[in-house]
């Protein structure tokens, strides 16, 4: 009920909202790409769904920091062509993330460059790039 | 009394002419007429065999897509050139103008001008057809059976495609396009082409594994005159690089459950400009 009712809410103040509906694809000038801020913690969840795959952590700048935090990347099939699966990052890793942040610097959050799963020193990287023709 | 019931026969007709309407057709009635899509032969699917090889995934070039908002922007006239400056601006500012974040498809031209998720092509008698990853409901028919355009095409978001082959090369013909479909250069920068856009086309491999686009765009209220730009796909091979599938509209979603303990889609807020939003 509570799912039910709460999806009720969410789907009635966005469209009493008026105007510009929110949606989930988007261009990324919103984070400032000009910097990169280095986040640790450990992974509590990875959406992996189009367009955009989210991971979210609790952790923050320092060790011992512990608050939610977000980072958006590309669409799942763009991570596989650089080297990521569906669970290649997984709930109770302890990770550290470079990303983007916000341009509004109070959000936890940004845009994620590289997260390196401390355990094994395996990271991934997550810009899309031009690459050779594969596989001749 | 039969002068009547011809002159209502004759109304029944004429609004079955009119409309259509199964209503009104005696039960039993087959509706006859138009053409007809042959059956392929073995010949057909044995013709297919002599095209070029298209097989594969394709991966847009994005440092030509990022490259040619600057070297060759689109020959925008005067009512449209401040509202393109105006959205370079907003970009700068951190403040995208959203015109693709609703997951409505990107549509003709913008798929071959901004869309960076992979695609394939597909060969089968009498049609070339374009599906792609991700950036949702991406998918081109291209009739290349003889079949000229309909006198009045319904407005789709990606045209009514023809194409004949010149040697390796594909020559498409595209009109009936929505005016609401984006001329996109990026995803924060593009003006709907507000109707009556053609876009002619000559797709080919350059280099075996390289497919280039050259595309020529007539928007008559949009740009002063046609514009030509080519665009590039690289091809991979690699079975994990398979295109997946991408519902676009999935992002707005979070995995939930109803009162029933079923698992349900769960509609979850996002920012103005599109993106999660993260904790504060």
């Amino acid at each position: 009920m509570k799912q039910y009712l709460k999806a009720i809410g969410i789907v009635a103040s966005a469209l009493a909202g008026g105007g510009q509906a929110a949606w989930a694809h988007h261009s990324t000038s919103m984070f400032d790409h000009a910097k990169t801020v280095t986040v640790h913690g450990i992974v509590t969840e990875v959406r992996w769904v189009n367009p955009h795959v989210t991971l979210w952590i609790k952790g923050g700048l320092k060790e011992g920091d512990d608050a939610v935090w977000g980072f958006e990347t590309t669409s799942p099939g763009n991570l596989v062509r650089r080297g990521w699966s569906r669970t290649s990052i997984k709930p109770g890793d302890k990770v550290t993330i470079e990303m983007s942040p916000m341009r509004d610097s109070d959000s936890r959050g940004g845009a994620l460059k590289k997260v390196t799963i401390d355990a094994t020193g395996v990271s991934f990287q997550s810009n899309i790039r031009d690459e050779a023709p594969g596989g001749q | 009394m039969k002068y009547v019931l011809g002159a209502v026969s004759a109304l029944m007709v004429a609004y079955l002419a009119a409309t259509g309407s199964p209503a009104q057709v005696p039960k039993g009635t087959i509706i006859k007429g138009g053409v007809m899509n042959p059956a392929p032969t073995a010949k057909d699917y044995a013709d297919l065999g002599k095209l070029p090889d298209w097989s594969g995934v394709w991966d847009p070039k994005t440092s030509d897509q990022n490259a040619q908002i600057r070297t060759n922007p689109p020959p925008w006239n005067a009512k449209v050139q401040p509202q393109v400056q105006k959205m370079f601006a907003e970009f700068r500012a951190g403040k995208p103008r959203p015109i693709v974040v609703n997951c409505l498809p990107h549509g003709m031209p913008s798929w071959m001008l901004i869309t960076h998720n992979p695609m394939e092509i597909l060969f089968t008698p009498g049609r070339v057809t374009m599906l792609g990853d991700g950036d949702g409901n991406r998918l081109r028919r291209i009739y290349t059976d003889g079949r000229p355009h309909p006198e009045e095409p319904d407005p789709t978001f990606h045209g009514h495609s023809i194409g004949h082959w010149e040697g390796d090369t594909l020559v498409v013909d595209t009109v009936g396009i929505l005016p609401q479909s984006f001329i996109a250069i990026s995803e924060a920068v593009g003006v709907p082409n507000n109707g009556d856009m053609h876009i002619a086309e000559r797709i080919h491999v350059v280099d075996k594994d390289y497919l280039h686009d050259d595309m020529v765009i007539t928007a008559p209220h949009v740009l002063t005159k046609p514009w030509s730009t080519t665009r590039q796909w690289v091809r991979q091979r690699a079975r994990r690089l398979d295109i997946v599938e991408g519902v676009c509209l999935q992002g707005s979603f979070v995995e939930g459950k109803d009162e029933d303990g079923n698992a349900i889609f769960v509609p979850e807020e996002r920012s103005p400009y599109g993106n999660f939003i993260p904790p504060k």
